[in-house]
Order: structure tokens, then C-alpha cells, then sequence
């Protein structure tokens, strides 16, 4: 059996992320499922891995899906009746490569 | 490469953001470049960008020194396409029709846009991908725009270019 491979996406949520994680975990997987369509949905095995900060998290998908899944961000401005908004920082194929991505952004930030 | 956006007039954002997102420069609307609306009027707009449907009122400002054209709803004229390219016009493709619509319409807008830039790229024309957000909630990231260029039919090359090199060479100082 072959393994599947992943690709993680760093997404910066621009009006934060609230303290009910798996509420928002679903609303977002449901508006991801608007973009994509039932047939093409369950091809992503998408997955919310970690929350990093107030308002930045790290979402799985599959390598065949991921081209879609920055698409599917950059379309989605409404989780259920709030405005939202989604930036795609970066992607990578492990969560360590991304989590010393955003350690430099860090430092940069403090620079800025 | 460096990449570069441009954004509607007020649109509000940090240096902080325009870094995050991956972006060299984010020019805006009526700080960095001129916006004139060709269906107003026609006029001289030398350094400006045109934008309108109406035909022969962006005829006359492509060949009066614009230096990008951006079409209302996606629908070019060959005339217009030929004249925009003897000028060295960019025409730039925004996606906030695209991100703005929802359900059938963005469909709609995702179909012209894609005939629109096949038959750009058909005559050869310089092709620059913008965001054209109005605020912070419809912005994206460089990695955005690239894969939504690339959704409408670009290759990974002309999409990083259009989102990079031609953007800056238009209105880069």
C-alpha cells in the first residue's frame, strides 16, 4: 500500500481564531467543502494539525489537493454569519519547516 | 522573486501585513498610482491605469501613454487588445470580481476571466495578476494570487511573473 503524501499550509486567520476551536474547525472544514464540492472533498483529507498563535494555524492536505485548498482560502470571506479572511503564509511538506518559518517572521515582526 | 500587489484606494494595511503576505511592494490606488475611469471620460492618463468597458474611450487612452489597462467585466475588443499591446499597455487581471462574487456569479466571473486571459495570452500580451482588494478581508497572499492565476489558466511561470516581475516593471520606481 502506498503512503499518502502531505503538504502543510501555514494559514493566517485575519480576524483571530476563537476560543471555540472545534466550532471554528468545523465551520471552516464546511465553508472548504462549499469550494471544493462533495466529489472532491473527501480527496484532501484535510485536518486542522495545531493552533499556533491568536490568530495562525496549520492545516493538512493532501499533496494533490493542496494547489486547491490556498485557492479554496483566498475564496472563502464568511464563516457562518461573521467576515473572515484567510492568508496562505506558506506551505511545506513538514510542520517543523513551517513552525521555523514563522520563528523568522517572528523576529522580522519584532524588527518592523 | 519578489512579488507585488495593488489594492483599491483606502485600503488600509501595515507593513507588517504587506510582509506577511509575502510581498515585496503593495501599491495603492491614489498613494502610488493613478486609477482613471474611461467610461467617465476619455483623457490624457500618461503613467495612469485605464479602467472601463468603454471602447473607444480606452482606445484613446491606451494610445495617450496608460500604462496599464484593466477592462470592466472581462470583455476586450481585438481593436482595443492590439492597440493596448502597439502601446506597451500591461493589462491587468483582478480577482476581486472573483473573490468578491459568490455561488453562480463567481462561476460566471471565473469563466470570463479565464477566457479573458487565454485570449491575452493568445496575442502575446503583458499580463499582470492584482488583487485589487478594497480592504483587509479581501487581500491575499503572493502564494494566493499565484495559485489563483494559475486556476484561470496561467502556468506557474506567467502566473509568478504577472504576480512578480510585470507588476513591478509597470509601476515599480
Amino acid at each position: 500500500m502506498i503512503r499518502e503524501k502531505h503538504r502543510y499550509l501555514l494559514v493566517e486567520s485575519a480576524g483571530g481564531i476563537p476560543n471555540d476551536k472545534a466550532a471554528f474547525s468545523k465551520a471552516l472544514h464546511k465553508e472548504i467543502m462549499v469550494c471544493f464540492g462533495q466529489l472532491h472533498y473527501f480527496k484532501g483529507s484535510f485536518r486542522i494539525m495545531e493552533f499556533l498563535e491568536s490568530d495562525l494555524f496549520i492545516i493538512r492536505s493532501s499533496l494533490a489537493e493542496y494547489e486547491n485548498l490556498i485557492r479554496a482560502f483566498a475564496l472563502i470571506k464568511r464563516l457562518g454569519n461573521e467576515e473572515a479572511a484567510f492568508y496562505t503564509l506558506k506551505s511545506s511538506g513538514t510542520i517543523r519547516a513551517l513552525k521555523h518559518y514563522l520563528d523568522g517572521l517572528g523576529k522580522d515582526r519584532n524588527i518592523l | 522573486m519578489p512579488y507585488y500587489d495593488i489594492v483599491s484606494e483606502g485600503c488600509d494595511f501595515s507593513a507588517d501585513l504587506q510582509r506577511r503576505l509575502g510581498f515585496s511592494k503593495i501599491f495603492s490606488i491614489g498613494r502610488d498610482i493613478t486609477l482613471y475611469d474611461a467610461d467617465k471620460k476619455a483623457g490624457n492618463c500618461e503613467g495612469c491605469i485605464a479602467y472601463g468597458s468603454n471602447a473607444s474611450n480606452m482606445i484613446h487612452m491606451a494610445r495617450s501613454g496608460a500604462k496599464a489597462i484593466m477592462i470592466k467585466d472581462f470583455k476586450i475588443e481585438k481593436k482595443l487588445l492590439e492597440i493596448a499591446i502597439d502601446n506597451g499597455c500591461t493589462l491587468l487581471v483582478p480577482f476581486n470580481t472573483i473573490i468578491s462574487a459568490y455561488g453562480f456569479e463567481r462561476s460566471r466571473n471565473l469563466f470570463k476571466a479565464s477566457r479573458f486571459l487565454s485570449y491575452a495570452r493568445k496575442n502575446d500580451a503583458k499580463i499582470s495578476f492584482i488583487s485589487m482588494a478594497s480592504s483587509k478581508i479581501w487581500m491575499c497572499s503572493y502564494m494566493q494570487l499565484v495559485e489563483l492565476a494559475k486556476m484561470i489558466g496561467a502556468s506557474e511561470g506567467e502566473a509568478r511573473i504577472g504576480v512578480g516581475e510585470t507588476t513591478k516593471a509597470v509601476f515599480g520606481k
